[in-house]
């Protein structure tokens, strides 16, 4: 009873001493210290999400929502993008620090691929262009020389081309006013802003008595002045389309080599004076018809012949010019399509389109550290027995936005390294499910025995392609019995060349693009 | 810090572990095989393998901080414990991504890859926890476990 006593006598002294005060702080300090120790790294790791890691967060998330991107959440990744100078955002800025959309959207494509959204480029809204493209006239030009007859008699398939071609122009955007020309030695009709019906009535009036009846000097094709004459009317506010199988006739007692040579030059100079002043773009389409008539060989002798032939049109114009009918697919749309294409800008400076180096596909060995600033380092042949002693890899590039066709950077020959010791390969790239290669549109594969610490230039050059070897001829007298002949031009080779010469002049470097690959060992 | 962690989980270029593409998706080699703009799992996982042995250091050391956890062997239970904790974080977390097909495609990454960060992060973690139990100037300010080491009591 007496020990009770003392213990509670205790217990209160103890409560009203600052003893307990005291060991309730330790106790309260304790936890505090527990709570610091346990839950500030927690914090500290919470808060590592990098800003990128965030950025793709939110764009998965909004376009997880509805498969889409709409303005709004476009605007908050761009937000996003302007607020961080983190090294995953400086992909998306230009030098200025300015934010390049079509980047974006790239990125964008490629992070839904990987992620396996599938959303394509119209999924993603984009601000529309500030720069509207101007409209313009289009100045139709159509060859009415004897030995084009062949192509207009009955119906024929370089009619209905024609005609969807001048409908196309006419309802595109782009086209201001539409007038339709015959030329020959001269302009001998005429007719100002074409209407709809009045287009038809070209089209229905193709017939060889109407390109008798609309006089002029039939009887030969001076082409190097017909092309004159129609550049001469191509400005700023005129693009020209001229329409011809583009056949020389250099008549008899002429002789052809000398003739072929000579126009080439003039046309040459004619293109190369104009491009002086003026920024002009040139499109050569070469297309296929049913041909009933005469054919005119290059003694001036006429064979009737029917079958198919070649005809060829031409579309001239300023580079923003020509880049709008090509946006507008105008001549993809051509009924039947066409056999091959050839696009003549000049060279103000050289575009680079986007490209990347693969780190996968390779023979021998490198590092990734430096891939992003096209630096292949610490590269190394290979060891195995299958590549023994070689070193290669790999390039995706983006020629999408080229005016040039895919197929023209295909072809190796149109390429030029400045270390010839490599060997190059170029394919399509097929695999659209492929995030590393979603945006791309060719792969480059570079491969070569000789690896040495260099800066390793690739050059895209403009130059005549191998379908104008093709379909050009220099002896066309015996076309009824030769069937290749059928389908070539006689001369086109002449006529291309001097075009190509004035665009891409064979004493400076013709780079269209230009990729530069810095390899150290 | 990221080349500091690199170089540390790939032992000086020793003895790595783990492949060069681990090495890569790490680093934070991105899902759309451009450039190292993904997550740094390097940084991350590394700073985390500081924070887990520093907290259960504390746990032992200022927290539980008693008599009867003072021996050598509580010691050795808490290192286990430790170094089961930052192999599970340091393999799971590039596990998880390559189930997930969370990584650039061109990288080949294996299992064997995750084990080996995970053994690699294991063995910092024990080696990490041995420094700082092992020089005084953090367990005295314990008091029932200030001569608490890997060898003693």
């Amino acid at each position: 009873m007496a020990l009770t006593k003392i213990v509670s006598t205790e217990k209160r002294l103890y409560s009203q001493t600052p003893l307990r005060n005291a060991v309730q702080l330790d106790k309260l300090k304790k936890y505090y210290r527990t709570v610091l120790i346990i839950f500030l790294p927690i914090l500290f790791l919470t808060s590592c999400t990098s800003e990128f890691e965030s950025f793709n967060n939110t764009a998965f998330e909004f376009a997880s929502n509805n498969k889409r991107i709409d303005q709004k959440e476009f605007e908050t990744l761009l937000e996003d993008i302007s607020n961080s100078a983190e090294r995953g955002f400086t992909q998306f800025k230009d030098e200025n620090g300015e934010i390049n959309n079509p980047k974006v959207v790239s990125y964008l494509l490629k992070y839904y691929s990987a992620k396996n959204l599938n959303l394509t480029e119209v999924d993603i809204w984009q601000p529309e262009s500030l720069t509207k493209p101007k409209a313009f006239n289009i100045n139709v030009y159509l060859e009415n020389s004897a030995s084009m007859d062949g192509y207009v008699t009955g119906v024929t398939d370089f009619e209905t081309a024609i005609y969807n071609l001048l409908g196309d122009f006419k309802i595109s955007k782009v086209c201001d006013s539409l007038n339709l020309n015959y030329i020959n030695n001269s302009i001998p009709y005429s007719k100002k802003n074409a209407l709809p019906a009045d287009i038809q009535d070209f089209i229905e009036k193709l017939e060889p008595s109407t390109f008798r009846q609309k006089g002029g000097d039939r009887s030969v094709s001076d082409l190097k002045n017909i092309i004159n004459t129609v550049l001469n009317t191509v400005d700023d506010q005129n693009a020209a389309v001229l329409i011809s199988d583009f056949v020389f006739s250099p008549g008899k007692n002429v002789n052809a080599q000398d003739y072929l040579n000579n126009q080439g030059v003039g046309i040459k100079i004619d293109f190369a004076e104009k491009i002086k002043d003026f920024d002009l773009s040139a499109v050569v389409i070469q297309l296929e018809s049913n041909f009933d008539g005469v054919y005119y060989d290059k003694t001036n002798k006429s064979i009737p012949f029917k079958g198919k032939r070649p005809y060829y049109i031409w579309i001239f114009g300023s580079n923003q010019q020509i880049s709008s009918i090509l946006d507008k697919k105008i001549l993809d749309n051509i009924k039947g399509g066409y056999l091959n294409r050839l696009i003549l800008q000049s060279i103000k400076e050289t575009n680079n389109p986007n490209y990347k180096i693969l780190s996968n596909l390779k023979i021998g060995d490198f590092s990734r550290a430096e891939l992003n600033n096209k630096i292949l380092a610490d590269a190394s042949l290979s060891k195995d027995n299958q590549n023994k002693g070689l070193f290669g890899f790999s390039i995706a590039v983006d020629f999408s936005k080229s005016s040039q066709d895919a197929s023209y950077f295909l072809d190796t020959t149109n390429y030029e390294l400045s270390n010839p010791n490599y060997q190059l390969e170029v394919e399509l790239i097929s695999n659209k499910n492929d995030a590393s290669l979603s945006g791309f549109t060719h792969l480059l594969k570079l491969q070569t025995s000789d690896l040495r610490n260099e800066n390793l230039e690739i050059q895209v050059v403009g130059q005549t392609p191998n379908w104008v070897y093709a379909s050009s001829s220099i002896n066309d007298s015996n076309i009824l019995n030769e069937i290749s002949e059928q389908q070539k031009t006689f001369g086109l080779q002449f006529l291309i060349e001097g075009l190509n010469d004035a665009f891409y002049p064979k004493s400076s470097s013709n780079a269209i693009n230009i990729f530069t690959i810095t390899i150290k060992k | 810090m990221e080349e500091f962690f690199a170089s540390l989980y790939e032992w000086f270029g020793l003895n790595p572990l783990f492949s060069t593409d681990m090495g890569d998706q790490l680093r934070g080699w991105d899902i759309t095989c451009t450039d190292y703009i993904g997550t740094p799992w390097y940084v991350i996982i590394g700073w985390s393998m500081i924070a887990v042995t520093a907290v259960l250091y504390a746990l032992q050391y200022h927290i539980i901080d008693s008599s009867r956890w003072k021996n050598k062997t509580h010691w050795w239970l808490f290192a286990l414990i430790i170094v089961i904790l930052n192999f599970l974080i340091a393999f799971l977390i590039p596990y998880n991504s390559i189930q997930a097909g969370d990584y650039c495609n061109q990288l080949n990454l294996s299992v064997s890859d995750c084990i080996g960060f995970g053994l690699s992060n294991a063995v910092w973690s024990f080696i990490l926890f041995i420094i700082i139990t092992t020089i005084p100037v953090f367990r005295k300010l314990s008091n029932n476990c200030r001569h608490t080491t890997f060898w003693k009591p």
